[in-house]
């Protein structure tokens, strides 16, 4: 099924949605304390900003975010739904469709600042603009040294990882293409085997990562677990070489028989291919 | 080549996700709502799932929690479609059962890297 191109589709998507939500708009006239007529427009509008931004409505998008904004202020209680503001809203939709149809015409810019100046006013202050942190940003770093040439690497996976499609086989890739070495398996969580719920990930990992790698990209490997697992990573500088501490008795550190690091990794594999399967643990 | 469920109510959105996958040589299988998504889900196994959240008949949420009851969807990466201003949404997806989630709006190329890191291609 080919069908149309996505930016027609999305002109199709967008008539539609703009119809609904200027009959949530002339719907919340007559009853500006309706929460879910509040949450339909402001739903409206968020999507019709995030599908124009897509699809390259870029002027679109910048518009409609600020009634985004100011919709999401009266979700919060920080502004009052009132009649000017439905009014000025319901003039703001005609605007959004003369962007989705001449985005490029005359006075398209002119009237984009007078309808935002009408909404900023209404605003009272609250204009939302500081926008939430980025998905995933790092935190804040305390630890880092000018002498640094490395980075010592800790972590240990939320238990659900592997249930929830998080394959660590693909971490260890990545973090293997920046350079990891001396990687040591920590088994001192696997539990004995009549205890052990194969599907949970039981493993922990350490490594050493030269300095060509930054802090933010170790951490970007984890940018969809960092919030709920165990990550340490540590500078190595020029007179210490490695200051970190075994985590666990059963931490190995320095090289690894090949043999351990071998088994190690089927068991991995195994678990993350077949989380339902038994797991055994490696010789060592 | 990956076998990936697409579940979006915005058909733009699903020909836009199409696209890019597909060019990148995966196979693409659509749903236009979690009723749908969920449904396509228990008939095939998926290696990975993106998904927006807010859907009509089913929403994102409730069809991640019921594939992630799916014997057969064990371990399948679920990527959920979200803003940078859904911070509380992204919590209960991955509560859900969520691998990950890729911010709207978003290019092709931000959609092909979030999947080359949940499948490692």
């Amino acid at each position: 099924m080919s069908g149309p191109d996505p930016v027609e589709a999305f002109r199709l998507e967008a008539g539609e949605l703009l119809d609904a939500t200027e009959q949530a708009l002339l719907d919340l006239s007559q009853d500006l304390a309706s929460r879910d007529l509040i949450d339909t427009v402001f739903r409206g509008l968020h999507t019709l900003k995030g599908s124009g931004a897509m699809f390259g409505f870029d002027a679109l998008a910048a518009f409609t975010h600020h009634c985004e904004t100011i919709f999401d202020s009266v979700r919060k209680g920080n502004v009052p739904a009132s009649a000017e503001l439905v009014a000025v809203t319901l003039s703001a939709m005609d605007h959004i469709r003369t962007l989705i149809d001449d985005p490029d015409g005359e006075d398209v810019d002119t009237a984009s600042a007078a309808l935002l100046a009408r909404i900023q006013a209404l605003s009272g202050g609250d204009s939302g603009t500081a926008a939430a942190p980025a998905p995933g940003a790092p935190a804040p770093h305390t630890d880092d040294s000018a002498h640094q040439h490395g980075w010592h690497v800790q972590f240990r996976l939320p238990p659900d990882a592997l249930m929830n499609g998080t394959n660590p086989l693909i971490l260890l890739d990545e973090l293997r293409d920046m350079g990891a070495t001396n990687l040591v398996v920590d088994f001192s969580h696997v539990p004995p085997l009549d205890a052990l719920d194969p599907t949970q990930c039981h493993l922990g990992w350490t490594m050493d990562i030269p300095s060509t790698a930054t802090r933010e990209e170790i951490e970007d490997v984890f940018i969809f677990v960092i919030d709920d697992m165990e990550l340490s990573i540590r500078a190595t500088d020029a007179t210490t070489d490695s200051p970190v501490q075994a985590q666990t008795p059963d931490t190995m550190e320095g090289q690894v028989p090949n043999a351990v690091q071998t088994a190690t990794a089927t068991q991995a594999e195994h678990l993350a291919e077949h989380p339902g399967a038994k797991a055994t643990r490696p010789p060592q | 080549m990956s076998n990936i469920l697409t579940v979006d109510d915005s058909m733009s959105v699903r020909m836009a996700i199409r696209i890019a996958l597909s060019g990148a040589g995966h196979q693409v299988v659509e749903a236009a709502d979690g009723k749908e998504g969920l449904d396509k889900a228990v008939s095939s196994k998926f290696d990975m799932i993106i998904t927006d959240l807010n859907m009509p008949k089913m929403n994102g949420l409730e069809m991640i929690r019921e594939i992630r009851k799916l014997p057969q969807q064990a371990g399948t990466p679920i990527i959920f479609l979200t803003t940078e201003s859904d911070e509380g949404m992204k919590q209960q997806a991955k509560a859900a059962g969520a691998t990950g989630w890729l911010v709207k709006p978003f290019v092709a190329e931000n959609l092909l890297k979030v999947t080359r890191k949940v499948l490692g291609q």
